[in-house]
């Protein structure tokens, strides 16, 4: 590993360097010694009830970390349920727990300046807490109490229950983030897992009933990961203080839920939201991969050519650095996801140059599908990404954590030591072919908000367009 | 204000020997380590010319983090120039007299055209009534003079180098006080990101100019988009009259369209000089060899006389100001009192209304506001906007319907109230202590976060250990002194309110007008 590292690093100079000729102070670049590091692992083990444990003692700082990844998403929320799972780990954090009252839990924590998050994600849920450790028993027995033993007080539930319905009747108000959120629900289909959204109907008929049976059926400890870094002494001590803890915390037998594939239409479609706004938000979404897809590191490759968020990619160079037609323009693709996902780009443009940008988008999504990357780009792209593999592990939480996510998500356990290797081994044919067979700006979705009345050319000459109504 | 002239003094109490870095390595004459354990263990040291050096090492991962942050916001800019500061932080990753371009010399020649060139369209476009076939006539001209230019450009080669080498965080942020540069690297980089950054600062050639300003202006009308900074914005310029805070920092639309890149030239070589700066570096290093390389690379660099900045002071406002901001969004608002600045010591009492009041899930706005009366969706404080000259205290918030932008302005008053008339218990304000403390904690777990909180304290509030001095501070302020100073600031004849509300409807003609 470490060898791998410094040789990239040279050669990443040794890159910027074959450029041109006049450039005193590339050419002056000292080169970079080797980086002697072994990257910690964490121990890892399973508690007897289950749960599985990536554990990094760190006395430098005198406070511990922990997350418990646990097995949902809502994903998991049933049809006429939708939100069921983000109103359960809400209640996680507010609700209050067997043995403490919501205003206990939020008076001792506050007062200690420590925290219990919890949150959800389409496939991934986390309960996560910070303690100095001065701090960390009391912490520790709330954390548990709350994450086994929720008690879902119903004063909370009805005030979160109107919290949500007051951020959807607000959900339209940033036309930037409502375009990602309405150009995936068109793309996925608004029944779909990956592309529903919460409905004020459906939050108002959801009950404290319904929130006990998602804890219950998912909240156990053989669907946990837990992740614990920090200053907590020796590991044998943890683990007692955790068995202690969670020991009584029942296993049950959960079968993982199965979501069909999106069903994609295959063809260019375009959606107008009318508004009048300075800017014009666009997405154009396309098909994308699972997480386990071998082609995830010839499609990172590609897509850090592309246009990953970043200071230098074709699409900052075209859209932004060269033509100055917006601020933020970048691609990615979701990686999270067990079924095929979606890749998109996404930018925010004045009405009147709006179809330049946009026409500049899709012009480098096909460059990359039609005409492979340039020796010089795709080795520089793998140097950039084994150069700054080092930043996987910044911090000891990062370490356990990001390896308590990885197995959660069914990644090889040795993901992260394979990883530069895996990187490495993206070849210039490879990148094209990964893009090839998943970039297809012809059938993409294009889904725009914006003033039209303004627009220096109709959208229809991108497509068939439909107009919708802000809901 | 002029740090360049006490600095070498301050250093002559600290050098008193020799120091040692924690490994026990002596460090050059000059360097100075801190040794009380209520802080980090930072080292510190400044360059003849003035650039202040802080290094604390962090051995975890091979990673280096660097900050280095200027005295200069956008209250410094020019004249009818709003925004300047914040376009030069954009130009600043545009290259040097080596990097991003293949000849600076015959580019130098091209880019002078351009100057030429943008400068003949602005004066044209300036005037109160421009020969539109004359304005396309200069528009071709300087598109064709940039396209010369571009002949000599390596595309972003300065960002392309950073990302080979696999930077993380590469960023920089420009703020109303200050402006400041980070990024992360391996840390067998140090010598080159210590070779980069002095060129970039040294050298910086401000290429593709106009190029960024339409970048710039995108990012503008992002923000025109939102509403929460669309109502920021007007509440700022509404509160404050006279004094520079007044100004967006991303700039006036027509200051953009306006300014040029020779303004913006003047404003670098006035403001970018060693003895305006701080440099942090977090991470994996050995103190000793950061001084090494930064004298050789950084030593070369001009000091200069820093411009003077007493701007106009504010007036005391002795009204209420309350605008309407018309916005296709749900309601919400800002309020805003002028808070007496960071050189007066009714500054920490101030906070800590601000931490009684929205601190968190037992602060009084979130119990009474958000779970009590349910009338907000959210009600948060911030006890300052900037620091280098008294700035705004604000409250914003968002009603919950059927709740009305009214019953929660009356709400927060009425939390306000409560505050000057009785003082908050022990326990409020340990809390607000102990959360101070944890939040130091956290900070350092951060490498990059802590190399930014470093320089950006020492270059502006004077000193690096200010938060940690901060909860000193706060620990002294009894709770009376958070109902008085309470009394003080927040009154009606210091206060501005901002309602964000969706346009009034064009409604049929039912007015008081048709009744009579």
């Amino acid at each position: 590993m470490k060898n791998i590292i410094s040789k990239a690093s040279v050669l990443g100079v040794l890159m910027a360097m074959s450029l041109s000729t006049a450039r005193a102070v590339p050419l002056n670049l000292p080169k970079a010694a080797p980086l002697d590091f072994n990257p910690p692992k964490g121990e890892r083990m399973v508690l007897p009830n289950g749960i599985t444990l990536y554990l990094l003692n760190d006395p430098t700082l005198p406070a511990v970390r922990i997350n418990a990844v646990v097995r949902t998403g809502t994903i998991n929320d049933p049809a006429d349920k939708v939100g069921v799972g983000g109103l359960t780990a809400g209640m996680l954090e507010d609700g209050g727990s067997l043995s403490y009252k919501p205003e206990e839990i939020d008076k001792t924590l506050e007062y200690l300046g420590a925290t219990i998050h919890s949150s959800i994600d389409l496939e991934d849920a986390s309960v996560s807490m910070f303690a100095l450790k001065k701090d960390f028993d009391k912490v520790l027995d709330i954390y548990a109490d709350v994450l086994m033993n929720p008690a879902f007080d119903a004063e909370k539930f009805n005030i979160l229950k109107k919290m949500e319905l007051e951020m959807i009747r607000r959900r339209n108000d940033d036309p930037g983030k409502a375009v990602v959120r309405e150009a995936l629900r068109q793309y996925y289909g608004k029944d779909h897992p990956y592309g529903r959204r919460t409905e004020a109907a459906v939050i108002e008929s959801i009950t404290i009933d319904d929130l006990k049976a998602q804890h219950s059926a998912y909240y156990r400890p053989n669907n946990v990961i837990m992740a614990v870094s920090g200053n907590y002494g020796s590991n044998e001590e943890l683990v007692t203080k955790l068995n202690a803890r969670f020991g009584k915390w029942e296993k049950r037998e959960i079968t993982p839920k199965v979501i069909p594939p999106p069903a994609l239409s295959g063809v260019r479609k375009v959606f107008l939201i009318e508004k009048d706004v300075p800017q014009t938000f666009i997405m154009v979404v396309q098909k994308g991969i699972k997480r386990s897809d071998p082609a995830f590191f010839p499609l990172n490759v590609t897509n850090d050519v592309l246009g990953a968020p970043g200071l230098s990619s074709r699409l900052w160079d075209t859209v932004r650095a060269r033509k100055g037609l917006a601020y933020t323009v970048y691609s990615a693709f979701a990686r999270r996801n067990a079924q095929p996902g979606h890749m998109f780009a996404y930018c925010g443009t004045k009405p009147e140059t709006y179809s330049q940008a946009l026409e500049e988008i899709l012009r480098q999504l096909k460059r990359v599908k039609t005409e492979p990357l340039s020796e010089q780009e795709v080795s520089e792209a793998r140097g950039g990404r084994v150069n700054s593999f080092v930043f996987t592990f910044k911090t000891p939480f990062d370490v356990v954590n990001q390896r308590a996510i990885l197995e959660h998500f069914g990644l090889p356990l040795d993901y992260l030591e394979n990883y530069v290797s895996n990187v490495s081994a993206v070849t210039r044919d490879s990148a094209f072919a990964a893009a090839g067979s998943t970039i297809d700006p012809d059938n993409a979705l294009i889904f725009v908000i914006g003033n039209s009345k303004k627009f220096d050319k109709p959208l229809s000459e991108f497509g068939p367009v439909t107009e919708l109504k802000e809901d | 204000m002029r740090l360049s002239f006490l600095l070498p003094c301050f250093l002559l109490f600290t050098q008193a020997s020799y120091a040692k870095d924690t490994q026990g390595n002596a460090l050059p004459p000059g360097a100075a380590v801190e040794t009380d354990p209520k802080y980090p263990p930072v080292v510190s040291y400044t360059l003849k010319n003035g650039l202040k050096l802080l290094i604390l090492e962090k051995h975890f991962a091979p990673t280096i983090s660097y900050s280095i942050a200027f005295k200069v916001g956008n209250v410094d800019s020019p004249q009818g120039k709003t925004g300047l500061p914040h376009l030069f932080e954009h130009m600043a990753f545009k290259g040097t007299q080596t990097i991003n371009t293949t000849d600076y010399k015959k580019e130098k020649i091209a880019l002078d055209k351009v100057e030429a060139a943008a400068q003949a369209f602005i004066a044209e476009d300036r005037k109160p009534d421009p020969d539109k076939a004359t304005l396309d006539a200069l528009k071709k001209k300087l598109t064709d003079a940039e396209k010369e230019a571009d002949a000599f450009i390596v595309k972003d080669e300065f960002t392309q180098i950073y990302k080979n080498l696999g930077e993380n965080g590469l960023n920089a942020a420009t703020g109303y006080d200050y402006t400041f540069y980070m990024i992360s690297l391996p840390s067998n980089q140090l010598e080159t990101l210590m070779a980069m950054e002095s060129d970039r600062f040294k050298n910086a050639v401000l290429r593709e100019f106009y190029r960024e300003r339409s970048v710039v202006m995108e990012e503008r009308r992002m923000y025109e988009a939102k509403p929460e900074s669309a109502l920021s914005e007007k509440l700022t310029t509404t509160a404050l009259e006279a004094h520079p805070y007044r100004y967006p920092i991303v700039g006036w639309m027509d200051d953009l369209k306006a300014f040029t890149k020779t303004d913006a030239e003047v404003f670098y070589r006035k403001f970018y000089v060693p003895n305006n700066a701080t440099l942090a570096i977090v991470g994996d290093v050995k103190p000793a060899e950061v001084i090494k390389l930064a004298e050789k690379y950084f030593s070369s660099w001009h000091s200069g006389q820093v411009p003077d900045t007493n701007y106009t002071k504010e007036p005391p406002q002795k009204s209420e100001k309350r605008v309407d901001l018309f916005f296709k969004a749900n309601p919400s608002l800002r309020m805003a009192f002028h808070n007496p600045g960071y050189s007066n010591p009714d500054m920490y009492p101030l906070m800590m209304v601000s931490e009684v009041l929205s601190g968190g899930k037992t602060a009084r706005f979130y119990r009474s506001l958000v779970e009590g009366k349910q009338l907000a969706l959210y009600a948060a404080s911030g006890a300052s906007t900037s620091s280098r000259y008294p700035s705004l205290f604000i409250v914003v918030g968002a009603p919950k319907a059927p709740n009305t932008l009214e019953d929660l302005e009356k709400g927060i008053w009425d939390e306000i109230e409560k505050l000057k008339a009785e003082p908050p218990t022990a326990w409020e304000l340990e809390r607000i202590v102990n959360a101070h403390e944890a939040e130091l904690v956290k900070g350092l777990e951060s490498s990059l976060d802590t190399a930014q909180n470093l320089s950006i304290s020492q270059q502006i509030m004077g000193d690096w250990k200010f938060d940690w001095d901060t909860i000193e501070k706060l620990r002294k302020v009894k709770p009376e002194d958070v109902s008085r100073i309470a009394a003080k600031y927040l009154v009606r004849e210091n206060y501005t309110i901002g309602f964000l509300r969706p346009p009034l409807a064009a409604a049929p003609a039912v007015s008081k007008g048709d009744a009579k």
